[in-house]
């Protein structure tokens, strides 16, 4: 039984009008996505903390609950719990507006990710979902200059110029490598890339795209680090040169939803490697499809990120002039030859 | 002329290579110690074993024997502490002994040096091995005598040092 059938019986019960049945499902669909969200960004934050612990020795969360488990909801009520200031100089408007501005488009992303298979385990299968998830990943940086210039502090400021600088760069390459999949797939659709990744070569290995795109892959993943301003490439919250970045001045609730955007970010962008590189929720071998495609696309997400967490706790930030040279220099002429490189594999094919 | 052209480029993709492979060898150190034995104590359920020598605060542990400590009140901890901390009161009894009236030490200004169990004749005042010393009054971190004793605990006896007896003694 589909939702849509249920909040449809419910109603009729109910002697609602059947013309509320799709606003209602939508919103259910949304509050749901919403605690997926809530959920996952809690427990992305545990399990840094848990990994970043381990590789520095320690033992990392354990107090809270069992094994520490509800240490980041002891922590997210704390945060909600707190006196929300606001400084004497901001500019109360953009101040108010700017977190928000940056997680909407972050919860957003999740609306074209296919956690499984057919149309039930995606909130909307867009035919330009890549083109989607390119857009609305470009969002959050008004949010993050918005943010910088209305509390009024130069820190802030700082951090929102180079966040600019920083994101405005890297979405080139990251729209470059994001292109060869849908080359491979012939489609936008993220259902349909995953569609096409369906097949093995010599009935034993898979045939994702990442076989063709190893160094799209890695391009992407770059490119992915640097858009979600993730260490090595967090310049924009630099804390030992702009205290905090652009949110050097948000507290409490404000604050809650900066943090929650960048660890929802962190999901999306493994979830989007996953589907575009990696097969989505196919089974590494047609003969494991025995486990349900949503365990598979959970697995491999969470591989991805646990590798993003490994990648945080070894390398160092890079400098300011490093990083732009490194995207403009590097990446872009990199992502541009794959693209050549993919043109021709398609023409092979 | 054609390997002065190259060279520049070859050097880049050298170094392309060089930074993949540190990157790589720093992301396998970080590994391997993922799965490395943790570091960290649960503080007050488990407790660091202490060293031996080890220095925690100086205390006065008594003779199982005679029930009391055998500091003979010379003062010379008091005179060889650098912060000034122990006060050290005495009076000459009728048998030509000094009788200790009062042993005060104010924990909050000792640096643990060690120089009063050093210095103490007797070996009545030495190093205990008690760290946690933390109170909510500075009154709290004043230790008489009395502190003192029970914080030094029941004195353990050592083997009495040989003492090579004097020659002319044994011929005589």
């Amino acid at each position: 039984m589909t939702l849509t059938g249920i909040v449809e019986l419910i109603f009729r019960w109910l002697h609602i009008p059947q013309a509320w049945v799709q606003p209602a499902v939508m919103l259910i669909a949304a509050v749901i996505v919403l605690f997926f969200v809530l959920f996952v960004v809690l427990y992305l934050i545990y399990g840094l903390r848990k990994i970043m612990g381990w590789i520095q020795a320690r033992i990392g969360p354990n107090r809270v609950g069992p094994e520490g488990l509800a240490q980041t909801i002891a922590d997210a009520v704390k945060l909600l719990a707190k006196e929300d200031i606001m400084p004497a100089m901001a500019d109360k408007w953009p101040f108010v507006i700017a977190p928000i501005i940056v997680f909407v488009p972050a919860y957003m992303a999740y609306l074209v990710i296919p956690f499984g298979k057919g149309n039930g385990w995606i909130a909307q299968d867009l035919s330009i979902g890549v083109l989607y998830l390119a857009a609305v990943m470009c969002i959050p940086i008004i949010g993050i200059i918005t943010a910088g210039w209305a509390s009024n502090n130069k820190w802030s400021l700082l951090g929102a110029y180079r966040a600019a600088a920083q994101i405005v760069s890297y979405e080139v390459p990251l729209v470059l490598a994001m292109m060869p999949p849908v080359m491979l797939a012939g489609t936008l659709s993220l259902q349909g890339i995953v569609h096409a990744q369906d097949s093995t070569w010599l009935h034993v290995f898979p045939r994702w795209f990442i076989a063709t795109q190893v160094v799209g892959f890695a391009v992407y993943m770059a490119a992915a680090l640097a858009e979600s301003n993730l260490i090595p490439f967090d310049i924009m919250e630099a804390e030992s040169e702009l205290v905090a970045g652009f949110n050097t001045e948000y507290s409490g609730m404000k604050f809650a939803l900066f943090f929650l955007a960048e660890f929802a970010g962190m999901f999306t962008i493994s979830a989007i490697a996953v589907t575009l590189f990696l097969g989505g929720w196919l089974p590494i071998h047609p003969a494991l499809s025995f486990i349900p495609p949503v365990a598979w696309f959970l697995g491999k997400v969470g591989v991805l990120i646990f590798v993003l967490m490994w990648i945080r706790a070894t390398l160092p930030r890079v400098r300011v002039d490093q990083l732009m040279s490194f995207g403009w220099k590097v990446l872009i002429p990199i992502a541009l030859l794959n693209i050549a490189w993919t043109g021709f594999v398609v023409l092979l094919s | 002329m054609s390997m002065s052209v190259l060279a520049k480029p070859i050097s880049y993709v050298r170094e392309g290579f060089y930074t993949i492979y540190s990157i790589a060898k720093g992301h396998i150190v970080t590994f391997v110690n993922l799965f490395r034995k943790k570091v960290t104590l649960q503080y007050p359920e488990v407790r660091w074993e202490l060293p031996e020598g080890y220095r925690g605060f100086p205390a006065l542990p008594v003779d199982p024997e005679t029930g009391q400590d055998a500091c003979i009140g010379c003062g010379a901890c008091a005179r060889a502490c650098p912060t000034q901390l122990i006060t050290v009161e005495a009076h000459m009894g009728e048998d030509k002994k000094r009788i200790v009236d009062s042993f005060v030490m104010n924990a909050g200004l000792c640096m643990f040096c060690g120089l009063c169990a050093e210095v103490c004749p007797v070996g009545a005042l030495v190093m205990s091995d008690n760290y946690e010393l933390a109170a909510f009054s500075r009154e709290d971190l004043i230790f008489d005598r009395r502190k003192l004793n029970e914080l030094g605990g029941v004195r353990e006896r050592k083997p009495e040092p040989e003492e090579p007896v004097p020659a002319g003694e044994e011929a005589g």
